[in-house]
């Protein structure tokens, strides 16, 4: 140790007496020939890197001398390799570097984009996206961003909240979510197409960093490329047209730089059956460079955007619908596709971001961010009346077979063939009165309904759910290059948010008005349940205005607001010695929340109106690591991270809809849990190569989630109730490695490998709450047994090789084969309850299969077991052409294949139904037992990845 | 600048047509005529060509025994339509009446008939006063506890010995909708309900009662369960049954001596009204009720008796309800 902090002190003195040696150059556009911003410049082997400034210019200080690879990436440019010499003590002249625009890969990137859309889920946030597009100097990333998205892959298994998006420096993320939500920015793909992205724990220059990726778009108006940039697509997918305008104007004389982008997403219905897209953005950007040392970018933005869900359906429906793209959420209404469930969004975004360079080595950025996002979706609604879902599982085929089987699969009745094949007949006609949702008999039950009881509420209607979100942010960052060896950066955040929740009715669909009561509790109350009708009260959703009418427009159900603040600041320390980078740091951060009602609901008089209680966390993160460079193209590196979290606000209330009480309770040794931060510790190792043929990155990673919580809800078709499932005390662990890998073959052809191999799991069971929103079961704790079970979040096995190839005459080619597999799908933890587990046992000693200690029986094993999704192949390929016309105008073509070989069977996602099948016990009568007939009367639903689709776009630069 | 501004108005006219997308209008209220007929049968002619004593399908359910209290007759798949019709006189509302639909005959109204559908709620599509027909072909017509009811094939295989066998099932939804139209709007008025006395039911020679919908005047509950007095804590309209899922009797018997015997108002335990207390003896009013039968053993000791059902509290007139 002795010796090695001597030769440091020594080369340290060395350096110190020599005359720096810089480098310096400028960057310009192929076709164009403005200068490029935003280009990140890097010196390959000794992992330094700076960007170009609003003139295209970059500049290295303190650098070594000798030569070494200069490398230019930027998004929408190929990647620029160059080598220089660089001479000892002089400031060394790179030149000017031309960089070609590479639309392949922007269309390439919409392309995936549009497909990850596809996996939006009801919240409306997008699972299968990473920030990480488009790093071209990290081929693992590269690589499993643009391919494994079909399949919901995430990068380490690692939620949203464990990945950071800034926007121009400020960070967004959703204070009750905990991600960045990839669809706000409205397919502005253009203008949000500049990114800096650091992976893993690595250290990056505008954050402390998360443990996944750290993204910052940079979107001000000087590095939006300078000029006119139109296209238009063609797709299959969620959307069938889309245009897209840029317009930037570059860095003026005058120190202004202005850019404009619009958007226009269409579809009358995509991929998946009555699944309409409309969508349009629009973008405005303004920049003044005031001079050397200040600059001043205000940025907007925001696309309202309708469109049409898909909703998860099971295995039999799949099959009786004979179509993957089978969609229960639409049905016809007049002869046209009407979908039930109708989202809009708009997220207005501004960020008003302040670049101050004090000198050569100290930088202070700052940035301020209004965001207001209005996302709300629709869903059908009844009282008194059916259920008018499709796929509802009493008017499936399949309930004809029910009881008429034993557990082992061998008749013992008589099934009833001629209903069975009738209600499968009219699967094969498409009878869609059956097949879909039946929009006539709703019409009709509420036209019935307002003859028979004008002052009733209506039989259905569409109600809308709104789950808006106002945040203000503020980021501010410190850089100081305090000499050769020693960099310091350090910042302060804070934000403020407030989510507001509530429904209002989007459709009376025929019918007069809604009584705002719960009508669930209105049934249930009243029968041989845990609560007792006392008054009518117990099913008022708001006691202040009780049995209110409501129409149209007007708010119901719930209505209460979430505020959450938060401010942190961290500093974080480097050390670039000549084969050494070493750094640390540390961050603290402050959190508060707390639920305001706007109703004081029937089943929570005393907790569910005004301001509740507030809770506040504190939490404190370390980390560390160290890069060792055993040569210009060789390193290892690893990175450390120790730190607790604030719990979301999503996890923390046991039915924030209700009532502001938070997730807790008494174990069976009435000790008392409750939510608390989630600690984290997280390791990496990697090593890096870089040579001029071959390049890549291998790394294993490690993280521990101990604390964590998860709020799982589902509907209660059984109590006709929305059900609220807490974890607390939840323990994960994500683990694996990866590895990514590029041959330059020749001067055409590419040969990209990577994969990964991983495990992601529950280490330890978790203390569960559950709850009844309609009152009708008290709040209630449980075991969960989950210890062993996948994390579900994507495949944890996934491995891709892409075979690329271009013509110097800007011909374009590829081809992507993609494997999966160790896909779990997401289970209900209320299967693996204690209570629960209580009753498979009792149902295997009923049938005279009792398990063996230790084992798992065939009752457990049917109703409580993870389900492995089946892994599998998809063939990708897109082609492309550049031409250069006169002006330097010029015209792109690429047309991106996904799954070419139609491959359907392909599950990407979906969810175990919590509910468990019961019957009455004959001896008891009062018992519920498990139904052993029926063991698969609530089967999971699933998604299916699209097979074959396609993408074509068009473009053109001028 | 220009351009800007040729942007901002298109964005704006997309913006316009992406607000208008997806919006639908209201479907025309459109219900037909109620004097649209399509029937083919009365419910009384439909029953006599297709109900058999015995049914077409063996076994049925063992208690049954010879006295046939359960059959199963299935109605042809295919050849000449076989449609009845009438007016809905059942409501699920109050959650006494389950699964099921009464329907009134319009030429004969004195004749009812049970049709058992699989799906909760169903009133909220057929409601009270709606004029329905039916296109049986496919269905089944059979007793239940020897109440004909119109439904399905459906082999109860229950470990409950004496319940295993067939009986007329639940028509699963979407067969029920295939086969169900309605005509013209919900028509309360249109409900006939016959005024009969206690012993008049009693007595009444065979099951064409069934399903009648009656107004009984001047009676008071007795405050027994089929003549026995229930403790008073459990003077509700319907005890929690722990599952076993009966309905509670309450006795009513006429107050003017117009009827000598007694008839038991029969109530689900996950009715609204459950655990509302049943009115005083001392009270007097008039009941409007569904009549129903339930027989379910063949045993001497147990001939089977009449189970009334009222829709909700509404039916109690002039009673007081705490």
């Amino acid at each position: 140790m002795k010796k090695i902090l001597w030769m440091l002190f020594v080369s340290l003195f060395t350096l110190q007496l020599s005359a720096q040696t810089t480098a310096q150059g400028i960057v310009k556009d192929f076709g164009t020939g403005e200068p490029v911003s935003g280009v990140k410049v890097s010196l390959l082997q000794q992992n330094i890197s700076t960007q170009t400034n609003a003139s295209g210019e970059f500049f290295f200080s303190y650098i070594d001398a000798g030569s070494d690879e200069i490398s230019f990436s930027r998004g929408g440019y190929f990647t620029q390799i160059k080598l220089v010499n660089l001479k000892e003590g002089e400031t060394n002249e790179v030149g000017i570097i031309t960089l070609r625009p590479d639309a392949q890969s922007e269309s390439k990137q919409d392309f995936i984009l549009q497909l990850s859309e596809a996996q939006l889920d009801d919240d409306g946030n997008l699972q299968g996206i990473s920030g990480s597009f488009l790093s071209q100097s990290d081929v693992y990333i590269s690589q499993t961003s643009y391919n494994f998205s079909p399949m919901r892959f995430r990068t380490r298994g690692y939620d949203n909240k464990y990945e950071s998006t800034y926007i121009n420096g400020v960070r967004f993320a959703d204070a009750e979510r905990g991600g960045f939500n990839y669809s706000s920015l409205g397919g502005l793909n253009n203008a949000t197409r500049n990114k800096d992205l650091s992976y893993g724990l690595n250290p990056n220059t505008f954050s402390y960093g998360n443990l996944g990726s750290n993204t910052n778009i940079n979107t001000r108006a000087s590095i939006i490329a300078t000029g006119h940039n139109a296209s238009g697509s063609f797709s299959t997918g969620n959307y069938m047209l889309r245009g897209q305008y840029t317009y930037g104007t570059g860095l003026l004389p005058n120190g202004w730089a202005f850019a404009v982008s619009g958007v226009v997403r269409w579809a009358k219905e995509g991929i998946v059956e009555g699944t309409f897209y409309n969508s349009a953005g629009l973008f405005l950007s303004a920049e003044k460079i005031i001079n050397e040392n200040h600059s001043l970018s205000l940025v907007a933005f925001g696309a309202p955007t309708r469109r049409a869900q898909q909703g998860a359906t099971t295995q039999e429906v799949y099959w009786l619908a004979q179509s993957i793209y089978y969609n229960p959420y639409w049905g016809y209404q007049d002869g046209k596709k009407r979908n039930s469930r109708i989202v809009e969004s708009f997220d207005p975004t501004a960020v008003l971001s302040h670049d101050w360079k004090i000198n050569d080595k100290q930088r202070l950025r700052t940035g301020v961010a209004f965001h207001y996002s209005k996302y709300s979706n629709s869903a059908l609604t009844f009282y008194n009346a059916p259920d008018p879902r499709p796929d509802y599982y009493r008017n499936l085929p399949s309930a004809q077979l029910w009881s008429q089987y034993n557990t082992n699969g061998n008749q013992t009745g008589e099934v009833n063939w001629d209903a069975y094949n009738e209600l499968i007949q009219d699967w094969t006609d498409k009878n869609s009165k059956t097949t879909q949702i039946d929009w006539d008999e709703l019409y009709k039950a509420n036209y019935a309904n307002n003859v028979d009881n004008p002052e009733e509420t209506a039989k259905y209607m569409l109600e809308r759910r709104h789950n808006d979100l106002m945040e203000l942010a503020l980021n501010s960052t410190y850089t100081n290059q305090i000499g050769k060896i020693w960099k310091l950066t350090a910042g302060i955040e804070g934000r403020t948010s407030k989510g507001m929740h509530y429904k209002t009715i989007d459709d009376l669909l025929g019918g007069k008005q809604w009584i705002d009561i719960d009508q669930f509790a209105e049934r249930d109350l009243t029968g041989n349940t845990e609560l007792e009708l006392t008054s009518r009260d117990v099913i008022q959703n708001d006691l202040l205005n009780p049995n209110r009418a409501v129409t149209t427009g007007g708010i119901f159900g719930y209505n209460y607001d979430i505020y959450v603040n938060s401010a942190n600041a961290f500093a974080l320390s480097e050390w670039n010695f000549h084969n050494l980078d070493v750094y640390f740091g540390a961050k603290a951060t402050y959190t508060q929340f707390y639920r305001h009602g706007h109703m004081q609901n029937g089943r929570a008089p005393e907790n569910s109106y005004g301001k509740g209680k507030t809770y506040f966390f504190v939490d404190p993160s370390f980390k560390g690591g160290l890069t060792y460079k055993i040569d210009g193209r060789n390193r290892i590196s690893a990175n450390i991270i120790a730190e607790t979290r604030a719990p979301l606000t999503k996890d923390s209330y046991v039915s924030e809809r209700i009532k502001a009480d938070i997730v807790g309770g008494y174990d069976a040794d009435s000790i008392y849990h409750t939510i608390t931060s989630e600690k984290i510790l997280s390791y990496d190792l990697s090593y890096t190569f870089n040579f001029p043929i071959v390049r890549g990155r291998i790394s294993a990673f490690r993280t521990h989630v101990h604390d964590a919580a998860e709020k799982n809800g589902y509907y209660d078709d059984e109590y006709r109730t929305f059900v609220n499932y807490s974890l607390i005390g939840v323990n994960r662990i994500y683990q694996g490695i990866e590895a990514g890998v590029s041959v330059k073959l020749n001067s055409s052809f590419t040969l990209s490998a990577a994969g990964t191999l991983a495990d992601y799991h529950y280490t330890d069971d978790a203390f569960a709450i559950s709850n009844y929103e309609n009152g009708t079961k008290l709040d209630a704790t449980d075991t969960v047994r989950i210890s062993g079970l996948k994390v579900n979040n994507g495949p944890q096995m996934a491995g891709s090789v892409t075979l690329s190839y271009s013509h110097p005459k800007m011909w374009f080619a590829d081809l992507t084969l993609n494997c999966y597999g160790n896909n779990y799908l997401d289970f209900s933890p209320n299967r693996f309850a204690d209570k629960n587990i209580a009753k498979y046992k009792e149902a295997e000693t009923r049938i005279g299969q009792p398990a063996e200690e230790g084992q798992i029986g065939i009752v457990q094993q049917a109703l409580a077991s993870q389900e492995k999704l089946k892994g599998g192949f998809m063939l990708n390929a897109s082609i492309g052409k550049v031409l250069y016309l006169k002006d330097r105008k010029q015209l792109n073509f690429n047309l991106s294949v996904s799954n070419l070989l139609n491959n359907t069977n392909m599950i990407s996602g979906g969810y175990q139904q919590a509910r468990v099948p019961l019957k009455k016990d004959v001896t008891s009568k009062e018992k519920q037992i498990i139904d052993t007939e029926n063991l698969n009367k609530f089967p999971s639903k699933y998604y299916y990845a699209w097979g074959f689709n396609l993408f074509f776009n068009v473009g053109y630069r001028f | 600048m220009k351009t800007i501004y040729k942007l901002t108005v298109i964005l704006f006219i997309s913006l316009f047509f992406a607000g208008c997308y997806g919006k639908y209008d209201a479907l025309p209220n459109n219900p037909g005529s109620f004097n649209d007929t399509r029937a083919t049968h009365t419910i009384a002619q439909f029953i006599a060509e297709f109900a058999s004593e015995k049914g077409d399908f063996f076994p049925v359910r063992t208690n049954s025994g010879a006295a046939n209290l359960y059959s199963v007759d299935s109605i042809p798949m295919y050849g000449d339509d076989i449609i009845i019709e009438g007016i809905v006189v059942s409501s699920d509302t109050a959650g006494n009446v389950y699964k099921s639909l009464f329907i009134q005959d319009l030429e004969q109204p004195e004749i009812g008939l049970k049709i058992s559908v699989d799906a909760a709620s169903i009133s909220g599509v057929y409601q009270l006063g709606q004029k329905i027909s039916i296109r049986c072909n496919g269905l089944a017509i059979g007793k239940y506890a020897e109440m004909w009811q119109l439904g399905t094939v459906y082999f109860n295989n229950t470990e409950e010995l004496q319940k295993k066998g067939y009986e007329p099932g639940r028509i699963p939804y979407p067969m029920f909708k295939s086969r169900v139209e309605t005509h013209g709007l919900p028509k309360k008025d249109a409900i006939v309900i016959h005024d009969m006395t206690i012993d008049e039911i009693l007595n009444y020679p065979d099951r064409s009662i069934d399903a009648r919908l009656v107004r009984i005047k001047n009676v008071y509950f007795t405050g027994t369960d089929q003549g026995k007095e229930i403790a008073d804590a459990q003077k509700i309209f319907a005890i929690d049954t722990k599952g076993v899922g009966y309905p509670s009797s309450r006795d009513i018997k006429s107050r003017d001596g117009s009827s000598t015997g007694y008839i038991s108002v029969a109530t689900s335990e996950y009715s609204k009204f459950a655990k509302k207390r049943i009115p005083g003896s001392e009270q007097t009013g008039d009941i409007i009720a569904l009549v129903g039968w339930y027989h379910d053993k063949d045993d001497d000791r147990y001939t089977g008796n009449f189970q009334l059902t009222i829709r909700s509290l509404d039916d109690l007139i002039g009673f007081k309800i705490q």
